[in-house]
Parts: C-alpha cells; sequence; structure tokens
C-alpha cells in the first residue's frame, strides 16, 4: 500500500499497481525505496484526486498505451483512431467543465497518460464540428483580436 | 405658415394640408406620424382683431389706414409672440437633445460594465488553466479521425480563429495543418485561385518540415473544364505541396487531368518525400505518358483505379513498389486480352512487390480465353495476393497461371460475376463460364499459410488433392459450391463443404495421412439446406474434435494448440432459432475440449450466396 496526501491534507491508502497508474508517484516510490513515507501531492485537491483515483482503480488492469511513434504522423492521432472511449469512460467524464480540466490538470501533474489523453478527448468531443463562435460560447472565451487582426484571420479560408 | 425648425429632434412638424398639422416622430429607428386637425377658423383672441377679420375676410373691401396700421402692429406684436415660443421650443430641444446624449451615455456606460463582466469572466474560465501543452493534446484529438483533412470549416482554422492564444497554440502544431484536401472546382475563380495561393503558402508555413497527406479532387467536373485556364493555374499551386507530400492522392475522376500536363516539368514537380501514391486514372487518356512521379525516390505504395489499356501510359518507379491495390476496370471485349497482357506486363515490371490486391471490372459480361504463350512474370518478394473482385468470365488463368511467386503467403480469389470453377485436371468437365486449373496453381499454392475462396466450386473428387496442395497452410476460408447439380434455395445456390468436412475430419484420426496439418483457424459458411441440415452440425463437431486433436498432438511440447472455428450464417436465409441451435450445439464441445474458439458471423445474401 502507497500513502498520498492530497493539498487539502487528506490522506488516501492506496493499492500500490494503482497507485502507480502515475508515473510521477512510481519515480516518487523508486526515488524513496521501500518506506511508509506519505506522498504528497502538491497540485491535486481531495476532490479532484478521488476522481483521478475512480479512473485508476477502474483502468487498473488495461493494458499499457502503446508509444508507437514511428513516421509522422502524431502519436496521438494514432492513438485516437485505436482507442475507443467505453461507456463508463463517457459517464466518467460527463461532469462539469471546471472539474473536467482539473482532472486534465491533475492528470498532467501525475502523469498518467491514459487518464490525460482520455480527458483530452472528452474535451475535444465538446470542439469537433463546432464553428468558432460556438467554441467561444462553450468555453467562455472572449474574442480579443483586434478589428484587422480579425480580417486577417477570415482571410485563411479558402474553398476546399 | 412656416415649418418650425426641428432637424434637430427626432421629430418634425409640417402642414400636411390646410386642415390638418402632421408630427413626425422616430421612435428606435421606426418613424411614426401623428396627424392634428387644426382648430377650425382659428380667430385670434383679440376682440379689435376679431373685428377686423370677420369685417374684411370674404370681401374684397380694401383695410383703411387706421386698420391697416393696426394690423402692422398685429403682425409685429405676433411674430414676437413665434419668436418666444420658438425660443421656448428651441429650450426644449436642447433639453431633449441633452436627455438623449445621457440615455446613450448611460446604455454605453452599461454596455462596456457587461464587456467587463464578460472580461472578468473568461479570465476565470476554467479552459485558460490548461498549459499550451495540454491544448496541444486537445487539438490533435479535435481533428476529425476519419478523413481530417484541412477544409474552410475544419478544426485547424476554427481553432485558430478563436482568440489570440488559441491562435498561438494551433498555428505553431505542425500536426494541425499536415493533412490537406483540395477541390479544383471550388476554386476556379480569379478571388479563389489568388486567396488559395495565399492558403497553400499558409498550410506550408504552418506545416512547417512535417510531411503532408494532400488530397485533390473535383467535385464538379464540367465546371472545371469550362475555366481550365484557372483548373491548370490551381493545379500548378498544389505542385508547391508536392515536395512535402508523404501521402499523394489524386482522385480526379475527370479530364482535370489534363491540366497535370502543366506539372509535367520536372524541375517543378518533386516527389521527394512520397511515400504513398492515390491515383484515379479513370478518365486518363491513354495517348499520353503521365510521367511526373517516375522520380519519387520512396515511393512504395501505389494505389489506383483504372482501364488497364492506360496501363503502359502510366511510368511509375515501378522496381521501388511493395504495396499495391488496383482496380482494372475493362471496357471492350475486343480489347480484353490485349488489355490482359499489358496489366501482366505492368506486374513483371513491379518486380519487388510484396503485398497486392486487385479488382478486374467489366463494363459487360466479358470473356476472356487462355493464350497460348503467356509471358512469365516473377514475384519474388510477393508474400500476399488478393483477387477481391473478378467480373470477367472464361478461363481465370490468363490473370494467374504464370506468375511465379515462391514466397507467396496468402492468397485470397473472389469471383463476382458467378461461382469460378476449380477443375483439377485438363479433361474435367466445364460447367461454369467461369473456371481455373487448380493444377497450374499448385507451385504457388506450396507456401501458402492463408487462403481464401469466395464462391468457388470444387468437385467432390478433387476435394482431397485439392487439400493435398497445400500442406503449409493455417487459415483456410472457403465458400465452396456444388454445381452438377446445385444445391438450391429459392433464389440462392447453397455453399456446400460436405466433402471438405469429410477429408478434414478423416485424414485428422488417420496417422500420417493427415491434410492441412497446421491448420488452425477454419471459416465456413453454414448449409442451410432440407439435405445437409441439421447433420451438418454434427459433421463440424466431429471435425472441431478431430481437428483438437491434432493440433493437441502437434503442439505437445509448447502448450499451445488453440483451433478457431467460424461459422458463416446468411441472415437473409437463416431463421435465428436455426442459427441458435446450430451455435447451441457446436459450442456444447467446449465442456470436453480446451484450446477451441468458436465464432459465428451473421453475414448477407450477397457475401456468400451466388445467385441460381
Amino acid at each position: 500500500m502507497v500513502i498520498l496526501i492530497t493539498s487539502d491534507n487528506v490522506k488516501y491508502v492506496v493499492e500500490k499497481d494503482v497507485a502507480e497508474l502515475s508515473v510521477l508517484v512510481k519515480n516518487m516510490l523508486e526515488d524513496i525505496g521501500p518506506s511508509d513515507e506519505p506522498i504528497p501531492l502538491h497540485n491535486v485537491t481531495s476532490t479532484v484526486f478521488n476522481k483521478v483515483l475512480e479512473y485508476c482503480i477502474y483502468h487498473r488492469n488495461d493494458p499499457p498505451p502503446s508509444d508507437d511513434d514511428e513516421g509522422c504522423a502524431s502519436p496521438l492521432h494514432k492513438y485516437l483512431a485505436s482507442h475507443i472511449c467505453s461507456e463508463w469512460d463517457q459517464r466518467f467524464f460527463d461532469v462539469d467543465q471546471a472539474l473536467l480540466f482539473d482532472i486534465i490538470l491533475a492528470a498532467n501533474y501525475l502523469d498518467i497518460k491514459t487518464l490525460l489523453d482520455d480527458a483530452c478527448k472528452a474535451v475535444a468531443h465538446l470542439i469537433q464540428g463546432k464553428s468558432t463562435e460556438e467554441i467561444r460560447g462553450i468555453f467562455n472565451i472572449v474574442n480579443d483580436f483586434t478589428p484587422e487582426e480579425e480580417a486577417r484571420v477570415k482571410k485563411e479560408n479558402v474553398s476546399s | 405658415m412656416d415649418t418650425p425648425n426641428c432637424a434637430s429632434l427626432p421629430w418634425q412638424i409640417r402642414e400636411e394640408n390646410p386642415d390638418t398639422w402632421a408630427v413626425l416622430q422616430e421612435t428606435s429607428g421606426v418613424e411614426e406620424t401623428k396627424i392634428f386637425r387644426k382648430e377650425p377658423n382659428a380667430i385670434p383672441e383679440n376682440s379689435r382683431v376679431r373685428n377686423v377679420f370677420s369685417t374684411y375676410l370674404g370681401t374684397s373691401l380694401a383695410l383703411g389706414p387706421a386698420n391697416n396700421a393696426f394690423l402692422n402692429d398685429f403682425i409685429e406684436e405676433t411674430q414676437q409672440e413665434v419668436s418666444v415660443l420658438e425660443k421656448r421650443l428651441q429650450d426644449l430641444q436642447s433639453d431633449i437633445s441633452q436627455k438623449c446624449h445621457e440615455v446613450g451615455r448611460l446604455c454605453s456606460d452599461i454596455g462596456r460594465k457587461h464587456d467587463h463582466i464578460r472580461t472578468a469572466r473568461s479570465l476565470q474560465t476554467p479552459i485558460r488553466t490548461l498549459p499550451p501543452e495540454v491544448l496541444d493534446i486537445i487539438f490533435e484529438m479535435s481533428l476529425p479521425e476519419y478523413d481530417g483533412a484541412i477544409t474552410a470549416t475544419s478544426p485547424p482554422l476554427v481553432l485558430s480563429a478563436v482568440c489570440r492564444s488559441w491562435r498561438n497554440v494551433a498555428i505553431n502544431n505542425p500536426f494541425l495543418w499536415q493533412d490537406v484536401c483540395l477541390d479544383v472546382s471550388r476554386n476556379l475563380e480569379l478571388e479563389e485561385v489568388e486567396k488559395f495561393e495565399n492558403f497553400v503558402d499558409m498550410v506550408l508555413a504552418r506545416a512547417r518540415k512535417t510531411s503532408l497527406d494532400l488530397k485533390i479532387l473535383d467535385s464538379e467536373p464540367s465546371l472545371s473544364l469550362r475555366k481550365e485556364h484557372f483548373g491548370r493555374r490551381f493545379i500548378v499551386k498544389c505542385a508547391k505541396l508536392f515536395p512535402t507530400c508523404r501521402n499523394l492522392d489524386l482522385s480526379i475522376s475527370s479530364y482535370v487531368w489534363r491540366f497535370c500536363s502543366a506539372i509535367s516539368d520536372p524541375a517543378i514537380c518533386l516527389f521527394e518525400r512520397l511515400t504513398d501514391l492515390n491515383l484515379n486514372l479513370d478518365c486518363w487518356d491513354d495517348r499520353q505518358e503521365l510521367t511526373i512521379f517516375e522520380n519519387a525516390p520512396n515511393l512504395d505504395t501505389f494505389n489506383c483505379t483504372l482501364r488497364a489499356s492506360s496501363l503502359p501510359s502510366i511510368v511509375l518507379p515501378y522496381s521501388q513498389l511493395a504495396f499495391m491495390n488496383c482496380t482494372v476496370k475493362f471496357s471492350s471485349q475486343r480489347r480484353v486480352l490485349s488489355d490482359l497482357r499489358k496489366w501482366r506486363e505492368f506486374l513483371s515490371l513491379c518486380e519487388n512487390l510484396e503485398l497486392s490486391e486487385f479488382r478486374f471490372e467489366a463494363d459487360e459480361a466479358f470473356s476472356v480465353e487462355l493464350e497460348q504463350s503467356l509471358n512469365p512474370v516473377v514475384l519474388n518478394n510477393l508474400t500476399s495476393l488478393h483477387i477481391d473482385s473478378f467480373e470477367l468470365s472464361g478461363d481465370v488463368g490468363s490473370v494467374l497461371y504464370g506468375i511465379a511467386t515462391p514466397s507467396l503467403d496468402h492468397f485470397a480469389f473472389m469471383s463476382t460475376s458467378t461461382i469460378c470453377q476449380l477443375l483439377n485436371g485438363s479433361a474435367a468437365e466445364r460447367i461454369s463460364p467461369v473456371y481455373l486449373e487448380l493444377t497450374q496453381l499448385a507451385p504457388n499454392f506450396a507456401s501458402l499459410c492463408y487462403l481464401s475462396l469466395r464462391l468457388v466450386a470444387i468437385a467432390d473428387r478433387d476435394v482431397r488433392p485439392f487439400l493435398e496442395m497445400l500442406p503449409r497452410v493455417e487459415h483456410l476460408h472457403i465458400v465452396n459450391f456444388k454445381i452438377d447439380p446445385p444445391l438450391c434455395t429459392g433464389d440462392f445456390i447453397i455453399p456446400d463443404d460436405t466433402a471438405l468436412v469429410h477429408h478434414l475430419t478423416e485424414s485428422s484420426t488417420a496417422d500420417g495421412k493427415r491434410l492441412l496439418p497446421k491448420l488452425n483457424y477454419l471459416v465456413l459458411s453454414y448449409p442451410y439446406h432440407e439435405s445437409k441440415h441439421p447433420a451438418a452440425t454434427r459433421h463440424y463437431i466431429q471435425l472441431l474434435e478431430a481437428r483438437c486433436d491434432v493440433n493437441a498432438l502437434r503442439h505437445r511440447y509448447n502448450g499451445s494448440f488453440d483451433f478457431r472455428f467460424e461459422l458463416e450464417f446468411c441472415a437473409e436465409l437463416i431463421p435465428r432459432s436455426v442459427i441458435s441451435s446450430v451455435t447451441t450445439e457446436i459450442s456444447s464441445i467446449y465442456s470436453r475440449r480446451r484450446g477451441l474458439t468458436f465464432t459465428q458471423r451473421l453475414v448477407d445474401s450477397g457475401y456468400i450466396y451466388a445467385a441460381t
């Protein structure tokens, strides 16, 4: 078992194989060797860590993602082509935007590649097929282009 | 009567006619007109004036000097009163104008405050917490999984137009800009061609050194032909992208190919990175050579749809090609033989092919006869040959005989015009219009591990010799029919593998005479016919028991003895209850056998059944 402490001082006792889905935790465990010392997770609150833990427990037996970086295509695109989110994953990521982005930040910090990819895919789903205006509306983004910049952006389109 | 000057006010007063006043008022951009009736016979209040008016109005009497002087005083006095009233009106106008400005200023203040709130909220929006490298991941994932080419509404352009920070991330991620799809016929106006030139430069700049996947299509060929000049200019501009192309798909099934003469200059047209080339040369003019791809030093994959007669005019770095997927079309009975000769010549040039797929399509039911002397073709590296569709009739040997493939591992053949009869010996009776001599193929079958034959007919007496030709086969997929006489149900001829199942079962139990000793994957099609069902199920079970024994014996020392059996059921013809009872019965073998996998697959009649 591994003891993990979140930024709001909540202590978690987690099975080692689950904890080691995080490359950050895995490296820390290797660095400190056999020890009962709790591992602090400075950038993750307990609210977010609960979700991260739920994901790691559900996916603990998944095969590791392959790192097929050959060729020039984006590895992420390749990953997408072969990976389809399950119904469980879809339900898991059906949360408000703030929590979804916190999960992404936590996955990025903890270095859990599959969680990061799946969460990013959930955000990508929100973007796919949307217009610029719709995307601004979904994420509450302000158009900060100057009129000259905006005109330049509009000129980029071509009838393809 | 003078109309008061109300130009600065949002309303105007004017005399509509002798009886009415009209007041024009504008409220929120909408004009409204109010009509006021004049007081009839308006008479001033002053009694002397009233007296003068009543005496002289309506008569031709001239005013006396006293009355004249009196009226002069009256006019002067009234004018002074009008001046006072106008002054009051002006003050009122000024007041209103001031209020209007005040209202405008308030509205503007409110709008600005709203903007501040929106900006403040946007700064708090959760997506801003994501670092650029995570946005990069999201952007890449937002590309469509299939056909993710850049078009006017595709993600890279949309993402780069959201806000400054997104634009910065999007235009600095070359992976977003590597897949480009362009339509010739939509860029045939001067303005569009000029815009397109900027677009090409933009793609090259943003993709940086990443190799491109470029698809050029022509959705409206008639339009492109009418504006040939712009079409040429478009293609020439596209050529700027060619040196960075990894995949080039010219799906131009029109005479736009004529424009390609504009890029035939090797100095303009370089394909240094090209590995995959996809051409639709349906409309290629055979008299013209297509040479622009001759110098593509890395090209190894060629996918093409073309007429067989065009083959000699397509010049490629043939010996580099390792992977080929071609649809070859035949359009004339008179030319079938010469066209097939051209195909064989083309194939012989591609001496280093490793994997190939061909489809032979015919405009009509053309027939082919075997030539006396076929030019030999040697493909030493070919490991996989799939003929997924064969629409010609006659001797299939014109395509397959004389092709030496000593390394052939995978072979698949599907006759699509009708059942292909596999003959064993030239004396065998030819019943089907499509036939193939098995013994001629034997040398190529010796190395096969995978064999798929669909819509074929092997006579019962030839099944065993056929299986003996396949000593190394591990995966066999066969949809075999009996054609003398055929097993028919309604409009369909039913597949029949009775003899095959019998030989594979019997030989498995007799030591030393095993057929297909390495077989570990068998795919058959269920013969739902009164003369076969339900006994066929029992025969399958016996076959599986026997093959499990063979595999268990063969793999005694390495512990692996999996045998996979897949049964196809025609969903249109076989009731679900029958499919269920057959699969349940076959699955019962699981309780007795380890290392067996059985799967059922529902297919449509077009996939496995021949029409009567």
